[in-house]
């Protein structure tokens, strides 16, 4: 089988290297990109023997950064899968969140992925496959709604993108929930233990959970999905 | 009273972006001045039928209202999403006609076009 390329952003951390190292345990290549320059030394730590590793340290609400990834991708002749991990956070309550806070998250929620997406859509091979990194916040959440707005609306660009690119190239995007992270560790024990309480699986998530949901997702078991969110919840976007 | 907030037809990024932000800012507005909300959006557009970037707009809208319909502005406050079908259209005083009593954060969708599709 020919190892296929697959294009990370987030990649310095948390869900991004996860991710990251389940395809390249699966026969990826690897270009990862992240504006932290400790992306040079995940891409390093994952690389082994007859794969591809690589990254590039970019801005993706920047053109310029955009241009780089796209860059990278042409010297390597194309691309197989995307994953549009990187997010950030900016929570309030809506009476303290002003128009800046909102902003900056959609900016990096949403617009830039939708962005760098448009950039490379001569560059994916056919039989290409998508995953935008939304949230089982997108369902709703307190005091998130900026995080909210991007995630619901990465879920809808998701349904969009997946009838405009058929049959070329598949769409589709995760969903966490509660997932073991450094937000996750940084919460007092008792209320992280009550989120706990919530979820089904009587568990937190792992990093891994959602890195086997993508791996599915841009594997060919997955041939016929598209324009679906996979949410990776413990049953808590069902739970009372 | 309630303010309305038609959805816009973005196609490009530029446009998403500066119609989710005036959308956040009339959100904003109506709370400050007491007003319930109810945003009109195409029915098509909760499942990217016209283009992935009125999706991503719409969809926006959609994680908005829930998400601060999740805070609530004070008891009995509401905000939904009122979705219409092609060629439907609704005076602004009568959009509240489609929600009941006592919702809120909810998207009701018109007429029979989405039904056995995903719900948004």
């Amino acid at each position: 089988m020919t190892a296929k390329l697959a294009v990370v952003t987030g990649g310095a951390r948390g869900l991004g290297v996860a991710i990251a190292q389940l395809l390249v345990e699966r026969g990826h290549h690897l270009l990862l990109v992240d504006r932290d320059p400790a992306v040079a030394d995940t891409a390093a730590e994952l690389s082994r023997e007859g794969r591809e590793t690589s990254s590039v340290v970019a801005d993706l609400t920047e053109d310029a950064g955009v241009g780089a990834v796209v860059e990278a991708v042409r010297r390597r002749g194309g691309l197989d899968v995307l994953v549009n991990n990187a997010g950030i956070t900016r929570d309030a309550r809506l009476s303290k969140m002003d128009i800046d806070d909102f902003a900056a998250v959609v900016d990096v929620n949403l617009i830039a992925p939708m962005r760098l997406t448009q950039a490379l859509v001569d560059d994916f091979r056919d039989g290409a496959a998508v995953v935008n990194m939304s949230s089982r916040a997108a369902l709703g959440n307190f005091g998130q709604t900026n995080y909210v707005t991007s995630k619901s609306g990465l879920v809808g660009y998701t349904r969009g993108l997946a009838l405009a690119w058929a049959p070329r190239v598949r769409v589709n995007a995760v969903a966490p929930g509660l997932i073991d992270s450094a937000m996750s560790r940084a919460m007092p024990e008792d209320v992280l233990a009550g989120l706990v309480a919530k979820v089904p699986a009587d568990r937190i998530g792992e990093p891994s959970d959602v890195a086997r949901a993508v791996a599915y997702l841009v594997s060919e078991d997955a041939s016929y999905v598209t324009g679906q969110v996979l949410t990776v919840c413990g049953g808590r976007s069902v739970a009372p | 009273m309630t303010t309305v907030i038609r959805a816009s037809e973005p196609d490009d990024l530029t446009g998403v972006r500066s119609a989710l932000l005036t959308a956040f800012e009339q959100v904003k507005a109506a709370i400050a001045a007491d007003e319930d909300v109810v945003m009109a959006v195409p029915a098509a557009d909760l499942l990217g039928h016209r283009g992935p970037e009125r999706g991503a707009y719409v969809g926006g809208l959609v994680g908005m209202v829930r998400a601060v319909a999740f805070e609530g502005a004070r008891p009995g406050w509401v905000i939904n999403v009122v979705a219409l079908p092609e060629g439907v259209e609704v005076a602004d005083g009568d959009l509240d006609l489609y929600v009941g009593a006592g919702v809120t954060g909810q998207v009701v969708t018109v007429g029979t076009g989405l039904l056995g599709k995903v719900a948004p």
